[in-house]
């Protein structure tokens, strides 16, 4: 974990108010208010960013709080956080327990443990995460899901706020693939859906899904090929 | 020799493991990344595995798991491929049927192979490389000892490639080289490759035993 092996030593903290640019480093906490960049690396124990920041490098903390707009040029891991506004990590996002309001984008794969999020994501690479909860207020892409439990809702419109933020379509989730034990889909498209119960609601269009133990379909879920795989 | 691949599908139906699982495990690094590869099939993009290498360490994992936290398996797996930081006594490497006695007693460390002796991995590799072709018949016991020494000698040079040991003959005499992979290598046509051994699979296998 972050900061283990400087125990005995006291880091330092970072704060910004207003309009400046900081230095990457390791830090204790770092707390950003205003409009920055911070260039190099970060490595923190919590890491609260209000306002628009970038990070140009890697960011590694294990507390998040973040209220905005965020970018991080490389990669991220964030053991804890919640995130509400727009949040772009142009590389890998690795992280144990994240919440998501609002749109995120990542460009690489993601690794997660447990992830609730409200709104939209693109995520080019891989999701890879233990228990996921989608709430879709827009368009969501990942290149292929792998999780052990996947569970996709559409939430009505109007209790978003930051709409004009969103793409505007349909909300919708799109991905290749999605692969997992238990899945449980609403206003989804993809190739294939693999996984051992799997719940196909309304709206989804779904081109072969392979299954082990149960397949629940809703009679408006547009499914091309059904296969019961095993025992 | 082309490795042979399984696919993901075919991978869970054998081992019964799920998808869940599966992609759990890859977090924790219990997998390597190179390990999956993706190829395009006919029914699109597909994900495979290095056959012997996925099935020996999916075993691993489901054998270990209930005694070690994942964390603690994905560090001891997670150690340089081919010289693992190992140690183990001859009588280990007897009853984990490593190493055979016939070899043991013949080029092991000690004579008379005492069973407290304790080798290091780089010394009792060379004696699983050897007991494997020996128990496959096909090496003699004094071939064996050529290819030891070889081992022996050019093992720290490797620097943890990814190497193949070759062993072939022509007109009855018999050498042995080592090839850092991926590399093709075409003999003329008196030439007899006895084996073809992926020295980081053995290492697995090894692991696999000890750990």
């Amino acid at each position: 974990m972050t900061g283990s092996e400087n125990k005995t030593e006291v880091l330092p903290n970072l704060t910004v108010d207003g309009v400046c640019n900081a230095g990457g480093g390791v830090y204790d906490s770092v707390n950003l208010d205003g409009v920055g960049k911070v260039t190099g690396a970060v490595k923190s124990r919590t890491f609260r960013a209000n306002g628009q920041f970038k990070v140009l490098g890697n960011l590694d903390t294990t507390e998040m709080i973040c209220e905005g707009i965020l970018t991080v040029r490389g990669d991220a891991h964030v053991a804890e956080g919640k995130i509400d506004g727009m949040l772009t990590i142009e590389g890998k996002l690795g992280g144990e327990h994240l919440e998501v309001y609002g749109v995120w984008k990542v460009k690489k794969d993601c690794e997660i443990e447990s992830i609730k999020t409200e709104g939209a994501f693109f995520i080019d690479g891989l999701l890879n995460a233990g228990q996921v909860q989608i709430h879709l207020h827009g368009l969501s892409k990942a290149g292929e899901i792998g999780v052990e439990a996947l569970r996709v809702r559409r939430l009505s419109k109007s209790k978003w706020n930051l709409l004009r933020l969103i793409p505007k379509f349909n909300p919708e989730l799109q991905a290749k693939v999605i692969e997992g034990d238990e899945l449980d889909l609403e206003y989804t498209t993809a190739e294939v859906v693999r996984g051992n119960r799997v719940t196909i609601g309304p709206g989804c269009n779904i081109g072969r899904v392979e299954y082990r133990a149960e397949l629940i379909k809703h009679p408006k879920a547009k499914v091309g090929e059904e296969m019961k795989l095993g025992g | 020799m082309e490795r042979e691949l399984i696919s993901k599908k075919e991978l869970l139906e054998l081992t019964g493991i799920s998808y869940g699982q599966l992609y759990r495990w890859k977090r924790k690094r219990l997998i390597p990344e190179e390990w999956f590869i993706r190829k395009s099939t006919f029914t699109g993009q597909e994900t495979f595995f290095p056959k012997e290498l996925i099935l020996g360490r999916i075993d691993q994992i489901i054998n270990k798991k209930d005694d070690l936290s994942l964390d603690e398996l994905a560090e001891k797996l997670s150690q340089s491929p081919l010289v693992p930081d190992m140690h183990a006594t001859a009588g280990e490497l007897l009853e984990r049927n490593i190493v055979s006695k016939v070899v043991l007693d013949r080029y092991g460390i000690t004579h008379g192979s005492e069973r407290g002796a304790v080798y290091s991995f780089p010394e009792f590799f060379p004696l699983f490389v050897i007991d494997q072709l020996l128990a496959a018949g096909e090496i003699s016991l004094e071939e064996g000892g050529l290819l030891v020494e070889t081992l022996n000698e050019q093992w720290q040079k490797l620097e943890g490639k990814p190497c193949d040991l070759l062993f072939f003959r022509k007109m009855g005499l018999s050498t042995c080289v080592i090839v850092s992979v991926p590399a093709e290598l075409h003999f003329d046509k008196g030439v007899k490759v006895v084996a073809r051994l992926s020295l980081l699979d053995l290492t697995e296998q090894v692991k696999g035993k000890l750990i």
